[in-house]
């Protein structure tokens, strides 16, 4: 499927938009691992993402450290293929991007691992699916659970009731991860 | 004798072009959303990836410097031409060498003296100043090129300042919370990004489009500017250089509201002043919604020096 087949039938794609949110969601999600904050990225990223970054983080709480993905820059998106099916479109994207790769020990600071000088290039294939019947995202955000006015791009998490915003039902979210 | 001179061209030439891509390599040497690289040896996996030229570049140089490899072709062929003379052997030394000399002093002329606006002057220009009237008929293009540069100056100072509430009224909503956590992650090692010293050195708008509710400007500019990370405790360099310009090249995309009226807030009904997105003063809910101002949607290096 192309790019204009997509957008005969979603006329609310827009690939630059597009572009930039996988841009930062993708930032913000291996920022929230650095920061131990998974619950910020929560709604924008399927389960099995979800699990990946938990993974992430859990390996390094397990020797002490903080897993860094420092000065993370990313150098160049690209769409590689779109598809639907009865329930979803699914877009694959290559992502490139840049970043210090190294562990800090939490108590001391300190480098135990990896490399803190030098930026390597690291090259992620992502998925990214919306569901075919969508609704529209209208201008002011309400949690589900309680109907307090939630910012998502903060935390997917109500900040009242602790629900977690679905984006799904509404928009992109990141629901594969492979590094490559 | 003819065609065997411009045989030899021919391969000092086509040296010269394969030779190119290795002038033009550039060495890598921190900015708002980490464009700038610091590594000091620049290795070569990260400086040849996601920073190097568009596909434009090679086509604004022509000469390159070139090894002498034509010897061969002379020996090879020259059997029975040295039997007659050796002076059209020698002449054809002679030219090679002029070449050789000629096709250096080109690189370097072409890396030290005139290196970018050449460069820039083959790949970016501006967009006719009809099409930016029809789209935003109170600018024109030059006005905005200011405008826009001294937007993405004050960015990069709110960015070194840690200054949210500028990084907020300056960015897109997305672009406010990718930075407010990369500064999270800047305080937690317990540094400051220092960006200083901006000096504009060329700026084209490339682009200019219309959303559903916004107007879209795209900016091609370079600049020059200090970059570099200290320790806050005791204001040591830990990366980059404060005593060397870093010479960065980057595609910007602005957006702008396509209407400024007054807008309602959806639950209670008050007025609200357009940001990209902000709460309702009045009831507290938070409403996403284009800026009446210019706010930097997406910054993507395309150079550095």
């Amino acid at each position: 499927m192309t790019i204009e087949e997509l957008n005969n039938i979603d006329q609310t794609f827009d690939e630059s938009q597009f572009i930039s949110k996988v841009y930062h969601i993708f930032v913000q999600l291996l920022h929230s691992i650095m920061l131990d904050q998974l619950q910020n990225v929560k709604h924008a990223v399927g389960d099995e993402v979800y699990g990946w970054a938990e993974d992430q983080l859990n390996q390094a709480k397990e020797d002490h450290c903080r897993q860094m993905y420092d000065e993370l820059n990313v150098s160049d998106t690209k769409i590689t293929g779109i598809d639907m099916n009865d329930e979803l479109f699914t877009i694959d994207v290559l992502l490139k991007s840049k970043y210090m790769d190294y562990k800090m020990d939490l108590n001391s600071g300190k480098v135990v691992s990896g490399n803190q000088n030098h930026r390597i290039q690291v090259n992620y294939l992502l998925r990214w699916t919306k569901k075919v019947d969508a609704h529209v995202q209208k201008m002011a955000r309400k949690c589900p659970g309680c109907g307090a006015p939630i910012n998502i791009n903060v935390s997917g998490q109500c900040q009242y009731c602790g629900t977690i915003y679905n984006l799904e039902d509404y928009d992109w979210i990141l629901t594969r991860l492979e590094i490559c | 004798m003819k065609k065997r001179f411009l045989k030899i061209l021919k391969y000092i030439w086509l040296i010269g072009i394969l030779c190119l891509p290795f002038a033009y390599s550039t060495h890598m040497k921190a900015d708002s959303g980490w464009d700038t690289d610091y590594s000091s040896s620049g290795s070569s996996s990260s400086s040849s990836s996601g920073s190097g030229w568009s596909s434009g570049s090679s086509s604004s140089g022509s000469s390159g410097s070139s090894s002498s490899s034509s010897h061969d072709s002379d020996r090879d062929s020259s059997h029975s031409y040295r039997g007659s003379s050796s002076s059209d052997g020698d002449e054809v030394a002679i030219c090679v060498l002029f070449l050789i000399i000629f096709a250096v002093a080109y690189i370097l002329m072409k890396l030290f003296i005139y290196p970018a606006s050449s460069q820039n002057k083959v790949l970016y220009e501006d967009i006719d100043e009809e099409k930016l009237k029809a789209l935003l008929p109170e600018y024109s293009i030059e006005q905005l090129k200011d405008i826009l540069f001294n937007k993405f100056v004050n960015i990069q100072e709110a960015w070194t300042n840690f200054d949210y509430p500028k990084l907020r009224e300056l960015c897109s909503d997305d672009l406010y919370h990718t930075y407010q956590s990369q500064l999270e992650v800047l305080k937690m090692k317990e540094s400051q990004n220092m960006m200083h010293h901006f000096k504009l050195v060329s700026a084209y708008l490339t682009d200019v489009s219309c959303e559903q509710d916004s107007v879209d400007v795209e900016m091609v500019l370079r600049t020059t500017f200090y970059d570099y990370i200290v320790d806050i405790h005791d204001g040591s360099v830990t990366r980059g250089s404060d005593t060397e310009k870093v010479d960065n090249q980057y595609r910007l995309q602005f957006r702008i509201a396509k209407k400024s009226e007054e807008i309602k807030c959806p639950n209670c009904g008050a007025k609200i002043t357009a940001v990209s997105s902000t709460e309702c003063e009045y009831c507290g809910t938070t409403i996403v919604i284009e800026s009446s101002d210019f706010v930097l949607v997406n910054k993507n290096k395309i150079r550095q020096r």
